[in-house]
């Protein structure tokens, strides 16, 4: 039993007390202010009270009660009438007028509550969908500023390509010009490899920005199927066990084996997990631990990635999923946005829980696959 | 690896420094390089072309006449490999350039080898042809 159902049954026992002893009080009175005053009306307060506060039931038994007080009031006030049957068919008269209110007091309660519980049910559904509609409206106003940003950051990557196609070639044709240089004039070229080489590299770090942006501008089409995520997050975590030994991670996996599936495309999940993943690794750079857990929440699905490294400060994670923002020295600041972009478009929701010098827990909700 | 001196190739770019480039590094490996800028030109070269081009190396997103457009063409003269070379790329463009017969997709910026090397594939990959 619950707090609320006892407090409930207490306040029900309290209110058919007091109405029992108001009962007799009015019988007391009534007894002693004699036959000529009738106050018999006045029963119909405890009766009231007790249908009212404690239900239809206490509601009869108190108004047996009152017709009770009453009949023994009269009865032992000395009242003479014609037949000795009268007071009876009184009493009886005076039961069923109580019965008759109990009964129509309990059903207009009965029906005020029904009213109030779908009253609150339906304010209840109202909110539900305007905060679910506020959710949706965001999530558009994200896609749409995402779909700008993306087309824009296309439109530039695009543009840079071509001129750094041309850069790209031309640094290899001064590479082999300075082989022919350095063969016919004997000179030592070796500084100038070095920088061609550090120039070369720095070629193939704008190319990796590139395709990141542009992975993030124009992702493809979702291929949809049923996802069981223990067994699918298992086989792919064996794929990034090596790394993880690599950079001292110790990964802990919590896998509810009961979990339905969900309706996802399975490769841009693991990407937006992935990313994660790899955040994770480069937030604890002494190594540490790594916990994935996929558990169900309700009609969700809920997996988590917890690291218990550096963590953020609260600017840092109110900016998260803000394309191009970054605290990383070399990152592109698309990661997240990329990862929130695909949760989004799976109809879930990505939240983050961290803490400066303790870690960061990402979740990720998706709704389970129809009929899960 | 096939020998690239001699061979001819043709190379159409809008841009006019990435179209330099190109030229310039596969003249280096020996080959007779014909560079077009101007990709509405590439009906008229490739008719007009004797000897014929072994390989054509493309751009796909040009003003008025498209990398598609090219690949159209040299379809039309039997067995002549063609190579897209974009900034436009992406998985879908790729798989479509190479469902409509391209031989190789490169995106840009590539390195002079990569070229070079899809060059050399493709010309080997084509049956030798009186020229």
């Amino acid at each position: 039993m619950n707090r609320i159902e006892e407090r409930s049954l207490q306040s029900k026992v309290l209110a058919t007390v007091a109405a029992v002893a108001l009962a007799m009080v009015l019988g007391a009175l009534d007894y002693f202010t004699g036959r000529e005053w009738a106050i018999s009306a006045f029963y119909l307060l405890p009766t009231c009270m007790a249908a009212w506060m404690a239900g239809r039931w206490a509601g009869f038994a108190v108004g047996a009660l009152c017709t009770g007080a009453w009949f023994f009031s009269d009865v032992f006030n000395g009242a003479t009438y014609q037949s000795p049957l009268i007071p009876a068919w009184n009493a009886i008269m005076l039961f069923i007028f109580f019965l008759v209110v109990v009964w129509l007091l309990t059903a207009f309660q009965h029906s005020h509550d029904h009213l109030e519980q779908t009253v609150e049910q339906r304010t209840a559904a109202l909110r539900t969908e305007i905060e679910e509609r506020k959710r949706l409206e965001q999530a558009k106003l994200q896609a749409e500023r995402l779909g700008v940003v993306g087309s824009m950051a296309a439109q530039v990557a695009h543009e840079i390509r071509n001129p750094l196609g041309s850069i790209s070639l031309n640094l290899d044709l001064i590479g082999e010009e300075l082989r022919t240089f350095a063969n016919s004039s004997g000179s030592s070229t070796t500084e100038c490899e070095v920088l061609l080489r550090e120039m070369r590299s720095q070629v193939l770090r704008i190319r990796q920005v590139l395709q990141e942006y542009l992975r993030f501008a124009r992702m493809p089409k979702s291929q949809r199927a049923a996802v069981s995520l223990p067994a699918f997050l298992d086989e792919k975590l064996n794929f990034v066990q090596p790394l993880l030994n690599q950079k001292h991670v110790n990964l802990s996996r919590a896998f509810d084996p009961n979990l339905p599936p969900v309706q996802v495309d399975a490769e841009e999940l693991w990407e937006a997990i992935l990313n994660l993943i790899s955040n994770a690794l480069d937030a604890m750079p002494e190594g540490g631990n790594l916990t994935v857990s996929a558990q169900r929440h309700g009609a969700q699905a809920l997996v988590s990635i917890s690291d218990n490294g550096r963590g953020m400060t609260e600017e840092e994670a109110r900016h998260l999923f803000v394309p191009f923002f970054t605290t990383k020295s070399e990152g592109t600041g698309l990661g997240l946005a990329y990862t929130q972009r695909v949760v989004n478009e799976h109809g879930g929701k990505i939240n983050c829980a961290t803490a400066r010098g303790k870690g960061s827990t990402f979740s990720i909700q998706l709704p389970l696959a129809v009929g899960a | 690896m096939q020998n690239l001196r001699n061979k001819s190739v043709l190379v159409v770019d809008d841009d006019p420094g990435m179209l330099r480039a190109m030229m310039k590094v596969l003249a280096k490996e020996g080959m007779r390089v014909t560079g077009l800028s101007d990709p509405t030109a590439v009906a008229t070269t490739l008719a007009d072309s004797e000897p014929r081009f072994d390989v054509v190396i493309t751009d796909l997103r040009m003003p008025t006449f498209s990398g598609r457009g090219v690949l159209a063409l040299a379809g039309a003269l039997p067995k002549l490999p063609v190579i897209i070379i974009t900034a436009f790329g992406g998985p879908q463009v790729e798989a479509q350039a190479l469902q409509l017969g391209a031989f190789a997709f490169l995106e840009k910026p590539v390195a002079a080898a990569e070229l070079v090397d899809v060059v050399k594939r493709a010309i080997e990959a084509s049956p030798v042809r009186e020229v």
